[in-house]
């Protein structure tokens, strides 16, 4: 079982069109429609909704394809699918439906918003159809889609625009993907020493386990107080939660540490505004952030580059990007 | 199965140190039908008809007639059907809930045939195989898709049959689109290319896309030819009417189950109620918890009845209790820190378990089923309320007793003067000698224990404190056996209270050395 997430900077960044879009590419790549399972974090495919400028897409759900949506949106389509299984994740208002299509119909996808409700999901899911490939269509802001547990691997939606706020949001989304993995043996270290409930480890210049906290990093006044303790060491601190504004800004000045981040979703967004305080420590990552591509939807003209620098944009190396709007120099194949 | 007592049954002076949530979370069973379930106290026919179940039931395990854990398994199997019932009185059912109610009742009939040694089990259900006969008439695939009509699956093909069409004409479309403009281009996502690409001669002139200006680019947009406009039209207009009759359908499959809500609607809560049993029963079994023996006469008797501890992996030492009381009043005496308040704590913990209707953590319990359970620890009064102490159990001892009561009270009466207090403690008691109803206080009050007619405890102690080399006081706890017995009247004026027996303990502390001095000064006089 292969589960690809879709993760957007914004809304309209056109993550349910890059949805389709791989959909779609994948069926004509030869997949089987009885091999891919369709959902989402929150609501996908609600075809009432208009922003300002643009119609949201639909989800059209080919015959043999597999989905998994609250059973409210199947009401009106009795007989057009069979039921599977029926997943009522513990923190649901509304059951789950695992269902395969017996026509094509244009649905509005609804899964859960909880990584422990999707993690159960994918069990339920590893025993009806262990070999079929996951399209996750995320809401903004589940960045818990990322966790290794979840999904394999990744698409992002990234709107590139003029307009400030959005600039700021794909900036804050590209950024951590730039950063490098920390070394093997740091890692090695980490995974020895954590547990599921560690959210944060600091290591003195002996590599000594000097504090592990449980509670959100940016609430552990434990966490700070060694911190500042040994703010004059070469330390290595592990962080299994938020990199949140305030814990940035109280870290900034730390320049003999290094910040091993668990995963690239603990970089807030949020901390895009502090983008210009200088960040003295030096940030890696533990686990790799697998990227299957970047699609892009330019809201304004202009060609597109790797850096894009009118925009001061830094679109990270060795990942293919594509617009499926455009004609664009990059070859889409999904 | 997450259980909750219901808000201030427990007083927060009492979880300070029992671990009532760690005991509950015992029956966290992984249990789909019953996720979760708050507690009340049970009246004293529902919990005598409850216990009296359970030990049938259980009677019925130990001989080998029930397989409790096959039982469990297979009710873990039946799914939760609470948020469909409203459906299914209001008589909207939608075609997922005729999967789960046909998922329930298939695993529920293997459930009856793995309980049918239980007497009432054997009651027929034929309830559940009408609702299951209606089901089956109006699904397939295991009740996992409606059964179309021959003339319902001519319109649904009809339909697949359009959308087949409008997908060939689609690609037939771009395959034209391309060969024409060079342009590929994948429905329905529209393409923007540059003013000065070469095809944009040959793409303005193809009908069957729309260009547009949008900011410096051209913005190319599907306009499907009519062919493919109107096959999308019919396909459209077909699927409403598929809508139609569907609709039409559950609501005759609706109207066909609608008479048999209200006896599905009895076996259902009355299998949560029996899964709710199952689960006692099973944790009861796997974790070494007692069924209390429930007696329709005045007795009360704990056997190795053990409170559970938050602290207990600290080391601390926990002695179970053994006590048997009679109806009227009782008192419990011993020395300070012998364990006088950890015995009315194991009593009403335990006490509000039972009237709960779950197990508890002894070898034996057997009683009359409570009535009420009341117990007063001494407090500091409530500012906010305008009380004190004092006013505190005066306020307790106001309210109305009935029969089957159980009433603990710490330290009776010490919130006030000695010997007022005294004095209240025997009115009180000589009014409750007479009752039928369990009343125990521990006291220090010498008057009031030599009152006729009272049942009188005593804290075993330890072995006498030393005066020439005392033990110190880690050692003093551990030689504490925290035992109750019973004495009777004659006994206890053959025993000698040893008054400065809370001096010398006293001494164990670390008080300023003045106070330590003055202790001593008195006790060599």
């Amino acid at each position: 079982m292969i589960t690809y997430a879709f993760i957007g900077t914004d809304k309209n960044a056109g993550k349910t069109t890059a949805f389709n879009f791989v959909y779609q590419a994948l069926l004509k790549q030869g997949a089987q429609e009885k091999s891919i399972c369709l959902t989402a974090t929150g609501i996908a495919g609600e075809s009432g909704y208009r922003s300002p400028h643009l119609h949201k897409p639909g989800i059209v759900c080919y015959k043999g394809t597999y989905i998994i949506t609250a059973a409210q949106h199947l009401n009106r389509w009795p007989g057009c699918y069979h039921i599977l299984a029926e997943l009522n994740a513990p923190s649901a208002a509304a059951p789950y439906l695992l269902c395969q299509m017996h026509s094509d119909l244009s649905l509005v996808l609804e899964g859960p918003n909880t990584k422990a409700d999707m993690l159960k999901i994918k069990r339920v899911l590893a025993a009806h159809i262990p070999d079929a490939t996951i399209l996750i269509d995320g809401a903004v802001d589940r960045q818990f889609l990322a966790h290794p547990d979840l999904c394999d691997a990744f698409y992002f939606a990234v709107l590139l625009s003029d307009n400030p706020e959005q600039h700021r949001k794909a900036n804050a989304l590209l950024f951590p993907l730039t950063l490098s993995l920390c070394p093997p043996e740091t890692a090695h270290t980490i995974f020895q020493m954590s547990t599921q409930q560690t959210s944060c480890l600091l290591f003195d210049e002996n590599q000594t386990r000097v504090y592990q906290g449980t509670r959100p990093p940016f609430l552990d006044a434990g966490l700070t107080d060694m911190c500042l303790k040994y703010k004059k060491k070469e330390c290595l601190l592990y962080l299994n939660g938020a990199l949140s504004r305030s814990l940035f800004a109280f870290l900034s000045d730390f320049k003999y540490f290094t910040i091993v981040l668990d995963n690239f979703t603990l970089y807030q967004n949020i901390i895009a505004d502090n983008r210009q305080q200088k960040f003295l420590p030096k940030l890696l990552l533990l686990h790799p952030v697998r990227i299957q591509r970047i699609f892009i939807r330019q809201d304004q003209s202009g060609p597109l580059s790797k850096k894009n620098d009118h925009l001061n944009i830094a679109l990270p190396e060795n990942i293919p990007i594509s617009d499926i709007y455009r004609e664009n120099i990059y070859a889409v194949n999904v | 199965m997450q259980l909750t007592f219901k808000a201030g049954i427990f007083p927060d002076s009492i979880q300070q140190d029992v671990d009532i949530q760690g005991f509950l979370a015992l029956f966290d069973v992984n249990m789909p039908i019953l996720p979760s379930k708050t507690l009340k106290p049970l009246s004293i026919s529902r919990g005598r008809a409850h216990f009296k179940r359970l030990t049938a039931v259980m009677n019925k395990i130990v001989q080998g007639a029930i397989d409790l854990d096959t039982v469990i398994s297979q009710s873990r199997k039946l799914p939760l059907l609470d948020p469909l019932l409203p459906f299914f009185k209001s008589q909207s059912l939608q075609p997922y809930h005729l999967f789960t109610i046909g998922r329930f009742i298939d695993e529920l009939l293997i459930l009856q045939h793995f309980e049918k040694k239980r007497t009432r089990t054997l009651k027929r259900h034929d309830n559940i195989h009408s609702i299951r006969n209606i089901i089956k008439r109006y699904t397939n695939k295991r009740y996992s898709t409606l059964r179309l009509s021959p003339k319902e699956r001519a319109l649904k093909d009809e339909i697949d049959f359009c959308a087949k069409l409008v997908h060939q004409q689609i690609t037939t479309y771009e395959k034209h689109l391309y060969s024409e403009t060079g342009l590929e281009m994948m429905y329905p996502f529209p393409r923007q290319i540059s003013p000065a690409d070469p095809r944009r001669k040959n793409i303005e002139k193809f009908s069957g896309v729309s260009v547009s200006e949008k900011d410096t680019l051209l913005q190319i947009d599907y306009h499907l030819p009519e062919s493919i406009r109107s096959t999308a039209t019919k396909q459209k207009t077909l699927q409403a009417n598929f809508q139609r009759a569907m609709q039409k359908k559950m609501a005759a499959i609706n109207q066909a189950l609608y008479p048999y809500y209200t006896s599905f609607h009895k076996t259902y809560t009355q299998r949560r109620q029996r899964t709710f049993e199952y689960i006692i029963l099973w944790v009861a079994r796997n974790k070494n918890l007692t069924l209390p023996r429930i007696h329709d006469t005045f007795c009360c008797k704990f056997e190795n009845a053990r409170l559970p501890l938050r602290n207990q992996t600290r080391g601390w030492k926990h002695t179970p209790l053994d006590i048997e009381l009679k109806y009227g009043a009782s008192i419990l005496y011993g020395a300070n820190m012998t364990g006088k308040t950890t015995v009315l704590k194991t009593l009403f913990v335990h006490l509000t378990l039972i009237k709960a209707g779950l197990p508890v953590p002894a070898k034996s319990i057997e009683l009359m089923f409570p009535n009420s359970i009341r117990f007063h620890l001494p407090s500091a009064g409530d500012p906010a309320k305008r009380t004190s102490a004092f006013t505190d159990e005066l306020l307790f001892f106001s309210q109305p007793i009935s029969e089957g009561d159980y009433i603990l009270v710490d330290d009776m009466f010490h919130s006030t003067h000695p010997a007022a207090g005294d004095k209240l403690s025997q009115i009180f008691m000589a009014a409750f000698l007479a009752k039928r109803i369990f009343f125990l206080c521990t006291s220090h009050y010498t008057k009031a224990l030599q009152m006729k007619g009272l049942q009188i405890y005593r804290m075993k102690d330890a072995l006498e404190i030393p005066h020439e080399k005392p033990p110190s006081y880690t050692d003093l706890l551990q030689l504490t056996p925290y035992c109750v017995e019973k004495i009777d009247r004659d006994m206890l004026f053959k025993m000698a209270i040893d008054p400065q027996k809370p001096l010398r303990i006293a001494l164990k502390f670390p008080l300023p050395d003045d106070i330590i001095q003055r202790i001593r000064s008195y006790l060599k006089e």
